[in-house]
This record gives structure tokens, sequence and C-alpha cells, in this order.
């Protein structure tokens, strides 16, 4: 359905006509298919940059009179965030890019949708302040990260996931009326995202978002942790070899490699238990190869003159102390217990690879260095529970993975899983990151059928591997063996959009 | 030479990170200054950016759009900065830039080069300059008791500029000769360097030119070109690999020189008369963009493998320090960074200003507010097109200062 | 009265409530029930007691699942023989909830532990006004919770969807809560507690702020001399003594070492602590004038609830209290205001730092004779109170009683979605109706 004269004239007179565009090369821009996604996306009717939230909701007002759906988008990192289906406008927020404040007495940040990690995060760390930046990279908008995604971070052991630090909310909701959660909704300002009473902050954000399909958040508060780390950074070099350090005698990263993940589980809740070092990760082998090499060429040389087996469990482990005793202390704990499970240091040439990146406890930065070997990518599972839980999710993984890496239909990395403790170990959350030669059209045939047997396997050992996803085929389907919150989310969507024209997915 | 198909890779690769939009995480300093594609920054929408334009590539490839609503001026407008390449460049085995070059060649064979461009191609046919200038005028400015050395393999490529911007040519010519190099002038014999052929797309004019050009360096027994124009070194390395076999031939920048000659004493300067804060402005076609084109014709194969192993031009190279040196050496200068420098340098628009002016304009402005928001009182470069954008009036103008010519007026007279 | 023991009888009270239009109002404390969240005269009240099992606590990944029923008096020792303790608030009432102290987003003592202010809550099963039963977070699924092998801890989800935000301050209206599960953290080894006096409150939400952004401390409450002496003496002698000594605010906290050398955590940060302190032109000591062994009897207080026969905000016979949330930089106007309360009785302001001392709850306890007619007074001159302190920008996040015209009149398009979400998860308005917006 092609958007009417009438409607796109309406359209325009809320935004300027500078800012709406239905051109098929405008529209081109934000019509793409990307390597993970094996189907090319419907084009969008029209582009539109809105600059306030006023004009969002006078855009959704019109979209429910014209019957049109809209879906919010700022980076596009999102594979949810473009048109599922004809008649569909993308409201691009990117416009709306002010950090509105940062209160550095009571510790948050306000922002619009448009501000990128990459803007914010230098902004608090001048003021001594941190926030756990999710695993999006730099470009990524940090109020789409705390409210629309996952929100997982490398540094989040000695912190937590984003949802603990997403405060009050401005809404449109999908009828176009402006919304206001917790204390904003009080008229008592941005630092409280719960109440009056039981709290709206609950159609904001499960354990993911819903990707606009209960409204385009306008403005969200985050709240702010101390930054333990130097304000200044130094950087040398030129990119891609730019040297990111932390010129302190209170930080250290150190690396361990394990063979067995219910060692590194032991390590996680020790040291949680103990409360020391401010980042715990077991991360992926075969990102961390990729993040220190220069080209797909030279991972190839990597991974296979001896990177992988150095690697195959590497447990990263960051210090950010308040004082040199602090951090002697921490260490001294931190290597007894990496004693007491087998854990092995890595090679100097290695670990010093973290030193001189300390960007990546930061703003997750090179992350797309993932993408090198051509982009045929895609994380799963994604859930969270106790670190024990998600360490067992982990050690199944290798009971089902090894027909799918030795026959070529992903690539052979069968460990290739991170888990990353938060709250000091009192959660922890999984990712299984698996790459395939998108250049074969076949893989994606295997892709699919890794990810069905992945999950199949999870459901048969009552594992909690993932959660439901937003108002998806994914949620009907698991949503029955998820106490039935398909139907609640469906009710809730059915209330608060009553036209579907909020990204309707179903 | 390039065509659209030689780019699937690229244009199949991409996740859409926003790499290509933002700073580097290494460089960044708060929430001003954070973009570095000025396209996207001032237009807004995706189209306008290196993942756009390489979306837009993909459906040129698969025949799914078509020339003639804006798409041109949209391709056009973008300044081919660099910015959104290097930046991918930095995490992925990706050509970017090099796809934008490639649409720049399907839309001018498909008859859509924008109507300023032809006149900058008529010109650089006719009179072998890009101002349609008379071809004998283009040595005008060269004082009269000026003498080559007829021996030398080295040449000063003035370029186009120097109808334009004589102190530039003057300038490098003093510097060279206080520093006692031996060199001499293409005289008649230096056409347009074919920058403007080539990065608009123009294949068939471009290679025309370029092995011209490279025929005439050889004819002169040329060895090593200086230039002081940072389009014209850019597109020596490059570019002109990509059209003729430069092998044997170096390439260098005046301000490389200069630094050189700095560094084994051989220049004498002098004080400056009044101590001056300046802020460098990497040009684009000096910094990120000069590094030497490999050409390689090969195979990738499965998860990115690339076979023969290829020589990326990543901008890690770019002549960054040398023009910070020179700055350093002069006494009473003292030299303050803007956020987005060396390879994260933001473009000053002028490439834009025949296509869309209005973005030009805006571009050139935003750099001069980062210039005054970093503290300096005039902002220092070495290409003459940057001195055009960022040197004109208009919004927080600030001196412009060509390095080359600064250098100049610093070197203490010769006995 | 409904006393139900289990899930499957509790849906099958709401269906048939559902079916009469019998309003339900949840109990699950012992009294006191000092805010009337629990008190429905229209209502029918069903009472948790018996569902008062201690399903699980465990050990290595630091939580416990109980019943409604369960309250601090059982299970503080219980969780203690594990190892572990509960962040519990400060002197809670014995008989009073674990779960619905949770539930209310009760303050807690150790803010540090806190990420969020729905923490320690971490899960549940609740069963809606629909009569449907519900698990939060990673409590949700694959199957029930005999079936999963998950510890059902992760408080998010399932889905786009945080369904513990809408049991937590709901006071019974989405749905009766069946059971939770809550977080522990490890027993110290080895602690140490510091008394910091102050003349103005000020300059203690101050520190606290300051020590809670570094996570210094554990414990950490702010009293006035009111509250601290009525907390801890054991007579009316023992109050007036302590009134006497004290300065007006007395900040109680405490530094910890867990099981890995750890006088070395204690020494490191309590040196921390008396750093901040001095900058702040403050003092940290360990002992007390007042009463002799004051701080060993604090120390071992603050560990547990209020065993006493009277709970200690009853022994005037009466109570009314008033709380609210601010942030750091606005709590001290807000102490300012209610220390110039004019009411029947005396008052006490307790300050509690939370999430990490992001906010703080401040809650400010009117003590009297508990005579209706001072009862009337009191609840007359907190209600002007409220007026000013909403003004100066106290957020009634918890509003009991007629708070809840003031806190839902700043924003009547939100409280309509609000609405909108209780007609789903109560379609027809049987759960503890009129209160809050509902």
């Amino acid at each position: 359905m092609a958007l009417s004269a009438q409607a796109y004239r309406e359209l325009a007179a809320i935004v300027g006509e500078r800012y709406i565009s239905s051109k098929q090369h405008i529209l081109a821009g934000n019509r793409v298919r990307t390597p993970e996604i094996p189907f090319d996306y419907h084009s969008a009717d029209a582009i539109l940059l809105p600059g306030s939230t006023e004009e969002v909701a006078a855009i959704v007002k019109v979209c429910n009179k014209y019957g049109i759906c809209f879906v919010p988008f700022i980076s596009g990192t999102l594979p949810d965030a473009y048109a599922n289906r004809a008649g569909t406008v993308l409201i691009h927020l990117k416009r709306m890019n002010r950090i509105l404040e940062i209160n550095e007495e009571d510790r948050y940040a306000v922002v619009e949708p448009g501000v990128r990690h990459v803007q914010l995060y230098p902004e608090v760390r001048k003021r001594g302040l941190s926030y756990t930046a999710a695993s999006v990279g730099p470009g990524g908008s940090v109020l789409a990260n705390f409210t629309s995604t996952s929100g997982d971070h490398h540094t989040q052991y000695g912190s937590s996931r984003s949802n603990r630090y997403l405060l009050a909310v401005e809404m449109v909701t999908p009828e176009g009326e402006i919304i206001r959660t917790g204390s904003l909704q009080g008229g008592c300002g941005w630092f409280c995202p719960d109440g009056p009473g039981p709290s709206l902050r609950s159609i904001i954000k499960g354990y993911f978002g819903s990707h606009g399909q209960l409204g385009i958040i306008t403005k969200a508060a985050v709240a702010l942790d101390a930054c333990k780390g130097p304000a200044e950074i130094r950087t040398e070099g030129v990119s891609p070899h730019h040297r990111v350090y932390f010129d302190s005698d209170l930080s250290r990263v150190y690396v361990f490699n394990y063979d067995n993940i219910q060692n590194v589980c032991q390590a996680m809740l020790a040291l949680g238990e103990a409360e020391v070092c401010s980042t715990v990760q077991k991360y992926f082998y075969l990102p961390l190869t990729l993040l220190m090499s220069d080209s797909a060429n030279d991972f190839w040389k990597k991974w296979t003159s001896g990177y992988k087996e150095a690697m195959s469990m590497p447990l990263v482990v960051h210090i950010a102390a308040q004082s040199v005793r602090e951090r002697e202390y921490e260490e001294k704990i931190l290597f007894d217990v990496v004693r007491e499970t087998g854990g092995k240091r890595l090679p100097e040439e290695l670990e010093n690879w973290w030193t001189e990146h300390m960007d990546y406890f930061m703003v997750v930065s090179r992350l797309q260095s993932v993408l090198r070997l051509g982009g045929g990518w895609m994380p799963i599972k994604l859930g969270a529970d106790s670190v024990q839980h998600i360490c067992d999710v982990g050690e199944s993984i290798g009971e089902y993975i090894y027909e799918f890496t030795e026959t070529g239909k992903i690539f052979d990395a069968p460990e290739n899983y991170q888990i990353i403790p938060m709250e000091y170990g009192h959660f922890a959350h999984i990712e299984l990151l698996f790459m395939w030669d998108r250049t074969n059209p076949a893989a994606m045939k295997g892709v699919a059928e890794f990810r069905a047997r992945s999950r199949e396997e999870d459901l048969r050992r009552h594992f909690h591997a993932e959660d439901v996803g937003c108002l998806n085929p994914t949620l009907l389907q698991l949503g029955p063996l998820y106490s039935n919150c398909h139907i609640w989310m469906q009710k809730i969507k059915e209330s608060f959009d009553p036209n579907n024209v909020a990204n309707p997915m179903l | 030479m390039a065509n659209l198909a030689d780019f699937k890779y690229t244009m199949e690769s991409c996740n859409h990170c926003g790499q290509c939009k933002w700073i580097l995480p290494a460089r960044m300093k708060g929430w001003d200054f954070a973009s570095v594609c000025p396209l996207h920054e001032f237009h807004g929408f995706d189209a306008y950016s290196g993942q756009g334009l390489i979306q837009i590539a993909k459906e040129r490839l698969d025949g799914k759009l078509e020339y003639g609503d804006g798409l041109e001026t949209l391709l056009y407008a973008c300044p081919a900065c660099g910015a959104c390449d290097i930046n991918c460049k930095s995490v992925r085995d990706m050509e970017v830039l090099d796809t934008i070059y490639a649409l720049r060649e399907d839309c001018v064979e498909a008859g859509y080069l924008p109507e300023p461009l032809r006149r900058t191609a008529a010109n650089v046919e006719e009179t072998h300059n890009i101002y349609g200038k008379p071809h004998s005028e283009r040595f005008a400015w060269l004082p009269p008791d000026f003498r080559d050395d007829p021996e030398a393999d080295t040449a000063l490529f003035v370029g186009c500029s120097a109808y334009r911007y004589p102190d530039i040519a003057l300038a490098a010519i003093r510097i060279l000769r206080a520093g006692g190099v031996k060199f001499k002038l293409l005289r008649e014999d230096e056409w347009c360097c074919g920058a403007p052929l080539w990065r608009t797309g123009q294949r068939e004019a471009a290679e025309k030119l370029i092995r011209r050009n490279v025929d005439t360096f050889r004819r002169h027994g040329i060895q090593t070109v200086i230039t002081a124009c940072a389009e014209c070194f850019g597109s020596f390395r490059g570019g002109y690999p990509r059209y003729a076999d430069t092998e044997g031939l170096e390439f260098k920048h005046i301000t490389q020189v200069a630094a050189e000659l700095l560094s084994g004493g051989k220049l004498r300067l002098r004080k400056g008369d009044e101590p001056l804060r300046v802020t460098y402005h990497d040009p684009c076609m000096l910094g990120r963009l000069s590094e030497k084109y490999v050409p390689w014709d090969g195979e990738i194969r499965p998860y990115g493998l690339h076979v023969p192993e290829k020589v990326w031009r990543r901008g890690e190279h770019g002549v960054y320090e040398e023009p910070r040196e020179i700055l350093r050496a002069l006494e009473g200068v003292e030299l303050c960074e803007m956020t987005r420098n060396l390879e994260e340098a933001l473009c000053c628009g002028a490439a834009a200003r025949d296509v869309d002016p209005e973005f030009a304009a805006w571009t050139a402005a935003e750099r001069r507010r980062e210039a005054k928001a970093a503290g300096a009182q005039a902002i220092v470069s070495c290409c003459p097109f940057c001195r055009d954008a960022l040197g004109s009036d208009g919004e927080n103008a600030l001196p412009y200062l060509d390095l080359t010519v600064l250098l100049a007026e610093r070197l203490k007279e010769e006995a | 009265m409904l006393y139900p023991e289990n899930t499957r009888q509790l849906e099958a009270i709401i269906q048939k409530a559902r079916e009469t239009k019998t309003p339900l109002v949840a109990v699950s404390s012992r009294g006191p029930h000092l805010h009337g969240a629990s008190e429905n005269p229209n209502a029918e009240t069903v009472d948790f007691s018996r569902m008062n099992r201690i399903i699980k606590i465990d050990r290595r990944s630091r939580y416990v699942r109980v019943e409604p029923g369960v309250t601090f008096d059982m299970l503080i020792p219980e969780v203690r023989a594990a190892g572990m303790r509960l962040n519990i608030p400060f002197l809670p009432r014995a008989g009073k909830s674990v779960v619905a102290s949770a539930l209310e987003r009760e303050a807690v003592l150790i803010p540090k532990y806190q990420y969020d202010y729905t923490d320690p809550l971490l899960t549940v099963e609740a069963v809606f006004g629909t009569g449907d039963a519900f698990r939060t977070g990673s409590a949700a699924g694959p199957g029930t919770p005999e079936e999963t092998r998950a510890d059902m801890v992760v408080p998010w989800g399932p889905g786009c969807i945080d369904y513990l935000r809408f049991f937590s301050g709901a006071q019974g209206t989405m749905g009766f809560v069946t059971w939770a599960t809550l977080k522990t953290e490890v027993l110290p080894a080895l602690t140490k507690l510091y008394f910091v006096q102050a003349e103005s409150a000020e300059k203690l939400t101050r520190l606290a702020s300051i020590l809670l952004k570094r996570r210094i401390p554990d414990e950490c409450v702010i009293l006035s001399r009111a509250d601290f002496a009525g907390a801890f003496a054991m007579s009316a002698e023992e109050e007036e003594k302590l009134l006497k000594a004290l300065a007006p605010w007395t900040m109680i906290c405490r530094v910890s070492g867990f099981d890995r050398y750890p006088e070395e955590r204690v020494s490191i940060y309590e040196g921390y602590l008396k750093d901040e302190c001095a900058q702040a032109g403050l003092e940290a000591v360990t002992e007390l004038g007042g009463l002799p062994g004051l701080a060993e009897k604090v120390e071992s207080m603050i560990a547990d609830c209020d065993r006493r026969e009277t709970y200690w905000k009853m022994r005037r016979g009466g109570v009314r209290q008033i709380d609210m949330l601010a942030p750091p930089s606005r709590a001290p106007r807000l102490i300012e205001i209610l220390e110039n309360l004019r009411c029947p009785g005396d008052f006490g302001i307790t300050v509690q730092p939370q999430v990490q001392g992001m906010a703080f709850r401040i809650e400010c306890s009117v003590y009297f004779s508990g005579a209706p007619e001072e009862a009337g007074q009191v609840d007359k001159a907190l209600e002007d109170a409220a007026r000013e302190l909403y003004e100066a920008g106290a957020y009634f996040d918890r509003p009991y009683g007629s708070l809840s015209k003031l806190a839902y009149a700043a924003d009547p398009v939100s409280t309509e979605a609000m609405r909108k979400l209780k007609k789903i998860f109560d379609p027809d308005n049987i759960l503890n109706p009129g209160k809050l917006c509902f």
C-alpha cells in the first residue's frame, strides 16, 4: 500500500518537507538486507525525521488515522527496526539527539534517542562517572540500548545489565499519547523508574524491549555509576592500530585460559563472593582472535597457528581499584581463585593486547571486527539465570554442536560462547555466537537447522537458555512454555495499539 | 577501474553497524564533533552515508534503482572524503569508498553526471585545468628569473590551483630552493592531475589523462614528483595506480619534503612576529586517502579469505605527522588539536560545492566551529581546495593559513 | 477470611470471586499493619499465613524462595544458618512478611547490593485478577517450576514486559503473589561498625551519597536522634538517656570482609570511610556514649528484625508514617521540611540511601498515644506536610491512603495508561479496589 498523497501531505506538514522523503533512492538506504537476514525487507513508503516528541506524537496520530504502520528507527542494528510489511513508514529518530541533562550529584543522564554511546560515554567519564554501554559498538543509540535490546555488556560483572539502569522515560504510545514513567509520572524528575504504585516501566522493557510495538520512547534517563579508572584516556597510533591505555596503577587486566566451563563457573562464583574485580567474563575465542587480527587473512593465520588452542576458554578479568592496596588485595584473591580452579594465564604477548585496548572495557570498541569473516553471523540463546545454570547451558552445547561444525554447516568453533556474570555473580548471561559462510547460498539452511536444534536441545533439558522476545513468531512458539506470556503480551498490545500500527510483526 | 559487480562482497557484507558515520572510540571526546560523515550529519537520511550508498549500489547492481530523481545529486554531494571507508576498514574488510567510486562510474555510464561536473571535465579536456583558463597562463605567476635544474629527476607539480593560489607554488619553490633540493617544473607539459575525473567516475577521460601524465613524467626523466596540493598528491598515490603503471615513480607532498629538510637541519627559520595558536586540518587526500593503491585482482573465498592476499588501504599510513612537525618547528606557533583529527578529520566539504553548495558551506562552517572550539586563532592546512572551503567567508569565519606559505614566510633570508 | 494453602487454591478463590464479583484483599504479615494497604472494608481478606514454606535456600547461587506467609523472624535465622544474609529493612517487624516487604519496595539496609528499586526481589509466582497463575523473569519457563532446571533468579521478562513491576508497589491490586525469590548475600567473616554524627542531616546524606557511589559500606542508615533512641532503647529510661547523649543525626554504617583475607578488606574499606568522613569534616567512630555496650547492641540488632514484644515504632501506642523517595540533591530540603513538622506526639526521621546511593527513602514516623482524636490531628498534619513536600519534589512512589491522589495528579494521561494495564490483569476490578488509582 503506497502512502496516499493526503497522508504524505499531513506527515510533511508535521516535520517539514526537508525531513520526509518517499524517493526510492532515499528509501533504499534503509531497505537493506543484512548478511544474517535471509530475506529482503519490505520497503518503507516514506522515511520521516522528526525533531521532537510532539512531532513523533503527531506522526503517530496521522498513522492511526490512515492505518499506516510505523517503525521507530535509530541506528538500524536491530533486525526488527525495519519495515516488515507494506504500508509502513520509518520514523527515524536521529535528529532527536540531545543530551538533556547529566546530573552528577544524582547520577543520571537524560538522553534523546539519537544520542550515541560514542557521544554520551566520554561526557559522563569526564565527570568521573560511567555506565554499562551495551555490547553494540560506538554508534549504537544509548536510549535504544537501554530500552530495546538485551543490553548486555562486557563489564556488567561488577555492575549489572542495562535493565537495572533504565530510570524514568517518556514515551509516545501507539495511539499518539505522551506518557511518562516512574518519578517523571509523579512529577518529580527522572531519578526513579518505579511507581507511583505499580510501574508503567513494566511495558517499556522486559528482558528485551518491545522494538516499538508498544510505542516510541522519546526520552530516557539512565543511571550512572562511579567510573573506576582515569577520566583521561591515552590513545596512541592511528586506526586501525590505535592503542588505548589506562595509565593507572589502579587498573590491571589478566586473561586466563581454562579447559572446563565448570571450573570457570567456580572461579566466577568465588570472585563474586569476595566482591573483587570489575570485569569477569568468559569470552568467545573466535571474536577474540578476530579482535586481534588485522584482516580476515590475518585471522586465518592466527587461528590456525595456535590462537584457537591458546585461548580456547578465556576468562577475562579487569581489576579497577580505588587504591593500589585494594588492587593488590584483589589480585591476591584473583590468583588464589585461579590457582584453585585450574586457570592458566595467557602468554604475555596475548594478554598485553587487552592492556593496550582498554576501549574494549568502555564502549565495546572494535566489536564489529567479529563480522570480519564476511558477516554471516548470529548470536543465539541470549538468556540469563544463575551463573551455575548458565554454565550448565554452556556445557551442554558440546553435546550437539559438533555435527554442525564438523560438517561445515557453521564455522568450526564449537566453544564460541560467552558468559558474562552480573552483580558479582548473582546472575549470568549467555550468548552463543556462530558464523557461517554467507557466500554459500545453501548455508542459510544449516543456520536455520542449527538455531532450531539449539532451541530444541535447551527445551528438552528445561534450560532457561533464551527469553521469548517481543511479539513475534518466537514468542508464539515459546510463550506456551513460558507461563503463557504470549497471551498477556497480545492483550497488552491490543489494549495499547488497537489499530495494530506500531511495528506489527504478527 | 571498477565496476559495481567487483564490490558485491562489500555490498553484501554490511551489517549496518554505523561505524561509517561515527568517530572511532579511541578518539571520542564528547557529544559534539562525534560524526565523521558530514553528508549524513547534514542531510539526515541514511541514504546519505557510506552504508546507504553501498546499499544503493547494490540496488543499482540488481537493476532495482534508476537515476533521474535526485540520486545523482546525492551521489555527487558526497565529498568522497573516505571517512566512512577507513572507519569501516578499522574493523572490516570492505571497500566502501571504492564502491562509491564504482557507483559514480555507473552513474556516468548511465549519462547522469551532474552538469557542473561535466563543465569541469570539459575544462580539463579543453584547457588542461579545472578552471577553463588558458593553458598558456598556467605558469604566468612564475618569476622571470626562475631557473630549473635541468638535470634534476625531481619535478615540482604545481597543479591547477596555481592559477588561483600562486602563493602556494611560490612558497613551495622557496622551500625547495632553501633546502637545496634540485628540481624542475614541467611548464607547458604539466596538465591537470586528473582528480576531478577519476574521483567522479569518468573512467575513460581519467585513464587517458593519467596515462598521459605518467608518460610525461617518464619522458622528462622524473623519478620523484613533489606537489603542494593534497588533491594532486592523493591522486598520484591513491588514484594513478588504478589506471597506469607508476612503478619507479615516487610521489611526495611538500610537507614531507620540508619535514625531512627541517629534521636534517637544512632549513633555517626565523621567529614569528606574534604568538599564534593554530589548529591543523588534515586534508582527506593528504591524510587518510593518500596511501598507495595496490591493484588487487583475486578471489574472495569463504570467510573473507582474500587470495592472493590483498594490500589494504586503511588510512594508517597517511601524511599526518609531517605537517605537525613543521608547525611544532615554528617558534611562537602553538598547535592545538581538533577532536576529529588525523584519520578521523572531518572533510572541509569543498568537493560538494558545485553539486550541493548549501551542504558544502555547512560542512566548512562546521569544521571552523570545531577549530574555534579547540581554541584556535587560525586554521592551518595544505590543500588549495580546503583553503577554498575553510578560508571562505561565512559562518564561524576564521583566518586560514596555508602551511606551505606559512613555512616559506618563516624561512630566514638566504645569504 | 480465606486461607489458601497453595497456588491452585488461590486460583480457585480468585476465579470464584470473579464470578461473584467479590472484592479481595491480601494479607500476609502479622499485625500491626502500619500502612493500611491490606485493609479494605469492602473486600474479603485472603490470608496467606498458611502459605509459609521456605521453599529453597540456595547458598551457591545466593537466593531464597519463600511463600508470602514467611516472616522475618522465621527466615533470618534460617538464612544465617546457611552462611548468608538477607538484605532487610531497618529493624523490621518480626511478623512482617518478607515477600510483602520486598513487594512494597521497603527500604533495605545494604544499598550497595541494590541495583534497582525492586531489589532484593527477583522473581515471583502470582495469580492475576483473571485467576491465571503466572511466573516472572527466568521463573517463567520453560515448563513448570518443577520441570525447569533454572534457578529462576533473573528478574526481567519474560519477553518485552517487566511483569515483576506490575506486582511491585501494587498493594495487591494486580495479582496475589504465591512465592517469591529473593537475593541473599554471603555472611561476612568480619565486620566493623561505625557511627558518624552530625548536626544536620544534609552533611550525612552528602556523605552517604559519596560512600555509596564508591560502594564502601554495607549497611548504611541515617537516623534522627528520636529514631535512633527509639530504635535501640529497651526502655523509656534508656530512650531518655540516648536522647540526651546523641547528636541530632547519626549515620550507622558497617564495612565487611568476606572469607578471603577479611581483615585486609575491612582495613582498606575503613580507610576509605575515614578519608571520606575527614573530607566532609566528620568523624567515624566505633563507640557512642549514652548507654553501655551500645555499639555491640546496634550491630546485633541491625542484622535482625525487631523481636521485642512491642514493635519499636508502636512504643507510644500509635504511629503514623509518611515516606517518600528523593534523589540526593533534593533530600536535604525534604528532611528540613519534616524537621519542622508540627503535630501531636513526637516524631522521628529515618533516611535510608537506596540503590547504591542514587536515592534516599525518607520516612517520618509520628509516635503518639494512638487515641482516635490525636490520630485525626496527626493525619491532618501529615496531609498538610505531604503537600509541602510534594511541592519541594518529594516522590510518593508507594502512595498509601490519601497520598495516592497527590501521586497520580501530575500526569493523568499516564495514570489512564496504568488503568488500561489494571483492566487487562484484573478485568473485574476485584483485587483491592479503591487503592492507588484504581
